[in-house]
């Protein structure tokens, strides 16, 4: 596979994209494309990040979706909030063998989710634009996944007659024929059941191996101003650890998941486990996250500080973290240009247990694993 | 630009105004809204159903820019009926790319562009970019592109935006730069250098000022006291710094600095100036 570089130029970088479209098996390679700490994305801002990992992703729906990639195409579905990501992952959907069983809800919502934000999406940088289909829209992208579905989607039906039957219309003319299609299209063939087609929703929960990379000794500062290092705040007792940035513009991302945290925090202290857990988030953007911004975001999203519940950020490098945890997130040249999910369970010898990673985590299931968790740290003196 | 000197000039422009040729920028949703249907372009039809025409006069090269500019104000107030817009916001944003080119008239250009940052188009953001490069091919002034580009906190411009700093003699965008560079915490030595230079604009160092105080609280507070320690410091720069050091948490230590206390307490009592005599009243009731 060949390398490149966040200074690589885009013309180059999808001109080898388009090349691997052309070749079966290239799939893998695309895969490890994706990752957001890539070398590819480096330097560069979010929107041509966003725009180079979409046209990886839409690359899919030719060259087929391995179950490695899948992961990364149901995140877009679930947290994305632009039309080109979320066409981008509709089409690499369409390369799927063996699609998960959620897949129906998780399309529906994209589509409500940018119901008014729709615009032309491009995925082809090889065809003169003179010979190219005419553009056509994230939505549409969106609805002719499931129109591909066919009747594996018939759930999807009642809600598409509903958007067909608004009056005033909500969606353009060209939206709406495509919705009919789409609805022609599930109910084809009579069949009244989904296709025995599907696996079960890959929940990418995992048992993390550390890198190796010692952070104890690396230097944190809470929202409070007070400073300790990873070792002094982690080690002892169980830990749930989060990452996001103030000024991530994804809601369904850092907001979402530091009002998660407050809610677990809330749990755990309705279990009695107060004080008796950490429970953090670490910024990937310590240098804009000062501890005022940190107190803020947290407390507008009902956390409650004390000495085991802080949001922190690192008063030198992130990089360490980043190299430990294997985090997945990649950097513009001021701040953050893409970044994933991530929950770690971190043990009371500061070891990672369980990770949460790409997809929304359940306060539900965060809360049993950090219970056996601390169970097992309550055994093991 | 100057506050008075931009608050002059816009009453000039409201002044010159009249019903039928409105000041371009100043219209309001509603005022273009009404404006727009002076000249035909809507009905007293339901919102939505006004938008195709609108768009087609906005389209027209034939129409004059005047009518253009009244359909694009009124298209501008339409994408906040949310619904009611959805259906032709895909043609609405295809308008704005085909104004959004150098042979377009400039106040539908500017305004074409304005709508594409504001959606942090990456096509737009490009445009932007490139023009800040080579002035010849830019769409709008370097002030008007970095203030667009502001728009999105990861269009990461903020080395463009130095460069343009360091290059341009024009204040305005010069402070268009500083404000990019006021939330970038690699840019904090040149915001420290902007602020603690006696020589530069009092405008820059006012930004400089804002700018330090975001992405380096503790640095700030050290210039900040030295300029306000300097009696022949410009006094509202001194009322700047300390309005800054007066309220925010990470300044408690210098709040309790005795030396600092004395001089703002003598200072408070004895300036004629109503901000910086507030800013000091206030930095003594918070010690």
């Amino acid at each position: 596979m060949r390398e490149f570089d966040g200074a690589a130029p885009v013309a180059d970088i999808r001109a080898y994209v388009d090349r691997l479209r052309a070749s079966a098996r290239s799939g893998d390679d695309l895969v490890d494309l994706l990752a957001e700490q890539a070398p590819i994305y480096s330097g560069r801002s979010a929107g041509e990040a966003e725009r180079l990992r979409g046209y990886l992703l839409a690359s899919f729906e030719s060259v087929g979706l391995p179950a490695s990639a899948l992961p990364f195409v149901i995140e877009e579905l679930e947290t994305g909030i632009t039309p080109y990501a979320l066409a981008a992952a509709a089409k690499a959907l369409r390369g799927a063998s063996i699609l998960p069983a959620g897949i129906v809800p998780l399309l529906l919502d994209a589509i409500d989710r940018i119901r008014q934000s729709d615009d032309v999406v491009d995925f082809d940088s090889r065809t003169a634009p003179a010979s190219r289909a005419p553009p056509h829209t994230a939505l549409t992208e969106l609805f002719r996944t499931l129109a591909w579905l066919g009747p594996r989607a018939r759930a999807a039906l009642p809600p598409l007659q509903a958007m067909l039957a608004r009056n005033p219309p909500v969606f353009s003319a060209a939206v709406l024929a495509e919705i009919e299609r789409t609805a022609a299209a599930l109910s084809r063939h009579g069949e009244s059941t989904p296709h025995a087609c599907c696996a079960e929703y890959p929940i990418a929960i995992s048992s993390p191996a550390s890198a190796g990379v010692d952070i104890k000794d690396v230097e944190l500062q809470d929202q409070d101003g007070a400073v300790f290092s990873f070792g002094q705040f982690f080690r002892g007792r169980p830990s749930v650890l989060t990452f996001f940035y103030t000024r991530c513009m994804n809601p369904n991302k850092c907001s979402l998941t530091i009002t998660k945290l407050a809610r677990l925090q809330r749990r755990v202290g309705e279990e009695d486990l107060d004080g008796r857990i950490n429970i953090a988030a670490i910024s990937y953007d310590p240098a804009f996250d000062l501890p005022r911004r940190l107190r803020f975001y947290g407390a507008e999203r009902g956390m409650i500080f004390d000495d085991r519940n802080r949001l922190i950020r690192t008063t030198g490098p992130f990089e360490p973290l980043r190299q430990c945890f294997d985090l997945g997130v990649g950097y513009g040249s001021s701040t953050v240009n893409q970044h994933r999910i991530e929950l770690i369970v971190l043990d009371r010898m500061m070891r990672p247990r369980t990770d949460f990673t790409r997809m929304q985590w359940h306060e539900d299931d965060v809360f049993t694993t950090l219970k056996a968790v601390f169970a097992q740290s309550a055994v093991r003196p | 630009m100057d506050v008075k000197e931009y608050r002059r000039r816009y009453e000039a422009e409201l002044a010159a105004a009249s019903p039928e040729h409105p000041a371009s920028f100043a219209g309001s949703p509603e005022a273009a809204t009404r404006h727009a249907a002076q000249l035909g372009l809507v009905s007293g039809s339901p919102p939505g159903e006004s938008i195709p025409a609108l768009l087609a006069t906005v389209r027209n090269p034939k129409e004059t820019v005047l009518a253009r500019d009244a359909a694009l104000q009124a298209l501008g107030a339409a994408t906040f009926l949310g619904e009611d817009f959805a259906p032709y916001r895909v043609e609405f944003l295809d308008t704005m790319r085909q104004l959004a080119k150098p042979d377009t008239a400039s106040q539908l250009r500017e305004k074409a562009v304005a709508v594409l940052a504001a959606e942090k188009d990456p096509d737009i953001q490009g445009m932007l970019q490139r023009g800040l490069r080579d002035p010849q091919s830019a769409l709008v002034s370097a002030g008007k592109a970095l203030q667009l580009l502001t728009l999105d906190y990861h269009a990461d411009v903020a080395g463009l935006a130095e460069e343009v700093f360091h290059k341009t003699d024009d204040v305005a965008t010069k402070e268009a730069a500083l404000r990019v560079l006021a939330t970038n915490a690699n840019s904090q030595d040149l915001l420290a250098k902007v602020l603690g230079d006696k020589s530069q604009p009092r405008a820059l160092r006012a930004l400089s000022a804002t700018g330090l105080h975001s992405v380096n609280p503790q640095r700030f507070a050290g210039i900040a006291r030295n300029i306000f320690m300097d009696g022949s410091d410009y006094e509202d720069i001194r009322a700047t710094t300390l309005g800054a050091l007066a309220s925010a948490p990470e300044y408690q230590a210098l709040r309790s600095d005795s030396t600092f206390l004395d001089q703002v307490r003598q200072l408070g009592a004895q300036t004629s100036l109503k901000n910086l005599r507030a800013a000091a009243n206030r930095l003594m009731s918070n010690q």
